[in-house]
């Protein structure tokens, strides 16, 4: 029975540590999670291979246990997603103990028949014979957590090291000197302008036309700042421009005449440039209304 | 009794030898070689790494030297014949960890490779909306597979780390479970320790191992489901009890279950590894009568399996046939004109920059292949009367399994199957490392006892012609499965998955996320596609045969373009073309622009010219919202198709302000 309990202790008391509402940091929740999922993992194992006679050599055990626990969080996700319960911390948790509760249920009734049927947790060990049920063999509990213990160190040493070493090598990576990458400057329509879908409407007054300029790795330079309506260029300005900045230009459109007429509006700095199109909200003329096409 | 206790145990099992304190000064003098090597190989890599960064020659040297530091003394400590059980299970558990370094060295911040950023934004749209089958732009089935991405996703929700922190953490896990996994599967066919060992060596040589297997993708943890859905296969296989059979029945089918969720193409070759079992044990049995009951076992598996594949492909992700089939099908085509005497075959290595020894390794590689799997079929065939019969029969169907390396290599020589070719690889391997493990071990067992030379002598020499063997698989197959952009880190080249992330399309794409909200579509090419579609959290589309967006770009300045192609944008609500002006000056890296079955040229010369890029530029249902040294986003204004371009007219200058305010 302690191999179901045990277990299942541990997955309840792992699961209520990753509750959000203890907003625990995550060098706390990934030591808790991974501890319930291999708890589940653990579960998953006694319920389907049976006891460890069953289920082969430290090695096989060990990785189906991980294996199985790391292939839960899919299978809850999975399994919840036809209820339209969505992929998030609270119904995940809920999941995993629900499985978890369900794999102790069924681990107790696998153990309850193999004892009606014959065979069950009294061979739970390798090579134990029938017959020894009156009493363990002196020493071969302590013996047996003396290998637990080394199977545990085999396996955690190698990671423990390789975690060092790892960890150093990407720091070597991340801290070292880079190439510098190509550096850009851009424009781009910003504010309300940003969501401009359609021919801007003009009043009399003009507009002003919020723009955003970046640079990033580039040297200090003076660009030319120039407001094209049709392609002419109807205004400009000389800015310098600084990397690691973002200008925020306001950039004021003049009406276009009242013609009914579509017209491009660009403003550029240097090479970039956004074009947008504008046309007058005073009302047209007779000659302009009855124009088929501009 | 289980039966399982009274045989004996497969796996890790090993002799005991010396006393516990000679064990400890092993297991010591073991963890201290092992540690000084792989961080000596570890920091080989790094300045391979940081050579190919700063190109300066060199890297393909100090990266194979740094491995072979490593990898060798693991190998020497794994087969070695008096190391303990638990010390070569700690072994193999680094030699896995230290394998998963090249890849986690090469970009250790996040998603690098093309497909990665595909599977980080699936897992990220899962982190942030919860919703699993949500269809992905940039891999377009992957949506239907969303085990790997559930299982990001849940790790990051419940822990608080980032998708990147809780791949690395599930793939790693995974990689080291696949590197045990194999040890397991070799040890249920012959339980000696130092085959299974040299099982996980020979199948790390595989040209996927490294790099592709260890990157943020569905096969990464489907096939290490795969190697132990294997486990709990022949664990049924051999059961002799009913409990037994049954539960190891129930494992198989619900990693299968958990593979067929995953990746659609791990699922069909583990329904078709089960089949080949179900046959050999089949045929076995009309000789050996005791192999009936594990033939029914076998093929129960096969055909839950198999039912499994079948109601997912069928019914949840009834595209993936479409998506795979014009790899296959392509690539067969192709060979067959090949035979038929047609030119239309790759050149291996064209315009390659990987050194001649590397080039060299890659086409000795299935030679030696070759060579270990005939010496390994006459092992097979003089032991069949004295292997156990279950032994014999899975030896027959990992040899089998094993075979399918050589055709699938033949695959490589046609531009369509090439990629087909190298993704088999991982799976070929793994019959071809089980069943050339015990040739291996004999033939280091077989130098003790020559009698011309001293035994010392003999195994240095055996061991030092394997190590060199091993050494040239590793290369040559990394060689010829991975291609160097994505090994080595270097300068910024237009057209190259790897290579593609430039500061440029970063802040393009966060300006985007940023002002018009995420999950929007929009036409764009590949490597724009990749960063919009990732981080930008965006839906990118760069066009198939039957929704051609790519020509909108193809288009002719002043020419009409297509009105279904139009009428297709705006019913399916496409709100941006992105436009990369790089096409124009230069061929991509990879000669792809948009996708591989583009109607563009490839014969060197940019496939556009300047007009056609900037020709948007004039079009008043395209507002040209974004723009950068080589990057533009347009907004589609689908209501604005009819308004001609009005021709330059002075406008008389008004009063206007440019305002200056910096952030």
């Amino acid at each position: 029975m302690k191999t179901i309990f045990r277990p299942l202790v541990v997955a309840y008391a792992s699961l209520s540590v990753l509750l959000p509402a203890a907003a625990l940091p995550w060098p706390v929740l990934l030591p808790a999670c991974l501890s319930a999922l291999l708890a589940v993992g653990t579960l998953w194992v006694r319920v389907l291979t049976g006891s460890p006679a069953e289920s082969g050599v430290r090695p096989a055990r060990a990785g189906l246990v991980v294996l199985a626990g790391l292939l839960t969080l899919p299978a809850v996700a999975l399994l919840l997603h036809p209820f339209g319960v969505p992929v998030a911390p609270v119904p995940l948790i809920a999941g995993v103990a629900l499985l978890a509760t369900l794999l102790g249920v069924a681990g107790l009734l696998r153990i309850h028949r193999g004892r009606r049927d014959g065979w069950g947790e009294r061979y739970d060990e390798p090579g134990v014979p029938a017959q020894r049920l009156a009493g363990a063999a002196p020493g071969r509990a302590e013996s047996r957590a003396q290998g637990s213990v080394r199977t545990v160190a085999a396996v955690l040493v190698p990671v423990v090291l390789s975690l060092l070493v790892g960890t150093l090598a990407v720091r070597a990576v991340e801290r070292g000197p880079h190439p510098a990458l190509p550096g850009y400057l851009t424009v781009a329509l910003d504010g309300w302008a940003a969501g401009i879908a359609h021919p801007l409407t003009v009043p009399a007054r003009g507009v002003s036309v919020p723009v955003r300029v970046t640079s990033s790795g580039l040297p200090v330079s003076s660009q030319l700042l120039r407001l094209r309506v049709d392609g002419a260029v109807i205004a400009s300005r000389r800015e310098t421009v600084r990397p690691g900045m973002v200008y925020g230009l306001t950039v004021r459109v003049p009406a276009p005449p009242p013609d009914g007429c579509v017209r491009a509006v660009g403003v550029s700095v240097g090479a970039a440039s956004t074009v947008f199109y504008v046309r007058s909200a005073a009302r047209q003329g007779p000659r302009a209304r009855g124009r088929g096409a501009c | 009794m289980s039966a399982v206790t009274t045989r004996p145990v497969p796996g890790f099992t090993g002799s005991r030898f010396g006393d516990p304190r000679s064990r400890r000064v092993e297991a010591v003098r073991c963890a201290v070689t092992l540690t000084v090597t792989g961080a000596a190989g570890t920091a080989a890599i790094v300045i391979a790494y940081r050579r190919a960064e700063w190109g300066q020659p060199g890297q393909f040297g100090w990266f194979w030297a740094g491995m072979l530091l490593f990898t060798l003394p693991a190998a020497y400590w794994a087969v070695r014949r008096h190391t303990s059980s638990r010390l070569r299970l700690a072994v193999l558990i680094g030699y896995g960890a230290f394998t998963y370094l090249p890849k986690l060295l090469r970009h250790p911040s996040g998603p690098l490779y093309h497909d990665e950023y595909a599977h980080w934004g699936q897992s990220h749209s899962i982190l942030v909306d919860g919703r699993l089958f949500e269809a992905n732009s940039i891999v377009r089935v992957i949506g239907d597979f969303p085990g790997l991405h559930a299982c990001v996703a849940a790790m990051a929700a419940i822990t608080g780390l980032s998708i990147w922190q809780a791949a690395l953490l599930v793939l790693s896990t995974a990689h080291i479970l696949l590197t045990v996994g194999v040890g397991v599967l070799a040890g249920q066919l012959r339980p000696d320790p130092r085959i299974t060992a040299a099982a996980v060596i020979l199948y790390s040589l595989n040209s996927s191992f490294l790099f592709f297997d260890t990157q943020l993708g569905y096969e990464s943890l489907a096939i290490c489901a795969l190697v132990w859905a294997l486990v709990a296969a022949l664990g049924a296989i051999r059961a002799t009890t009913v409990p037994a059979r049954v539960g190891w029945s129930a494992s198989t089918l619900l990693l299968a279950a958990a593979i067929t969720a995953t990746h659609h193409l791990t699922a069909l070759w583990l329904t078709g590894a089960l089949g080949l079992f179900a046959l050999v044990f089949t045929i076995h049995s009309v000789v050996v009568l005791e192999l009936t009951t594990p033939a029914r076992t076998a093929w129960a598996l096969t055909s839950g399996t198999a039912l499994i594949v079948a109601v997912w492909l069928g019914l949840v992700a009834p595209h993936t046939g479409s998506y795979l089939d014009p790899y296959l099908g392509r690539a067969l085509d192709q060979f067959g004109g090949l035979a038929g005497g047609d030119d239309g075959g790759r050149e291996l290595f064209s315009k390659s920059v990987l050194p001649w020894w590397e080039q060299t390794s890659a086409y000795l590689a299935p030679g030696v292949a070759l060579l270990a799997m005939v010496a390994a079929t006459i092992l097979w065939w003089r032991r069949r009367h004295t292997d156990e019969p279950v032994t014999h029969a899975g030896t027959t169907g990992m040899l089998l399994i094993g075979a399918l390396y050589f055709p699938a290599t033949m695959l490589i020589l046609t531009p369509a199957g090439a990629e087909g070719a190298r993704r088999s690889w991982a799976f070929s391997y793994l019959g071809l490392a089980v069943v050339v493990a015990p040739v291996v071990v004999a033939l280091l067992d077989g130098t003790r006892r020559l009698p011309a030379r001293p035994t010392e002598t003999g195994t240095v020499l055996t061991g030092a012609g394997l190590a060199a063997a091993c050494a040239l698989l590793l290369v040559g197959n990394n060689a010829a499965g991975m291609n160097p952009s994505y090994r080595f880190p270097g300068p910024p080249v237009y057209g190259s998955d790897t290579r593609a992330a430039t500061p440029e399309v970063q802040a393009a794409a966060h300006w985007l996320l940023k002002t018009q909200g995420r999950g929007i579509r929009l036409v764009a090419d590949r490597y724009s596609g990749l960063i919009l579609g990732s981080y930008g959290e965006q839906h990118p589309t760069t066009g198939s045969a039957t929704f051609p967006a790519y020509d909108l770009y193809r288009a002719r300045p002043g020419r009409p373009i297509s009105p279904q192609l139009l009428a297709q944008l705006r019913a399916w609500r496409f709100e941006f073309l992105v436009v990369d002006r790089r096409m124009a000056e230069q061929v991509p890296d990879i000669n792809i622009y948009f996708e591989t079955n583009e109607p563009l040229r490839h014969d060197g010369v940019p496939a556009f010219d300047r007009a056609q890029l900037t020709k948007f530029d004039v079009m008043p249902w395209l507002i040209k919202i974004y723009d950068g040294p080589n990057l533009a986003i347009y907004r589609f204004d689908f209501d604005s198709l009819r308004i001609p371009v009005r021709p330059a007219d002075p406008v008389k200058p008004a009063r206007h302000d440019v305002r200056v305010r910096t952030r």
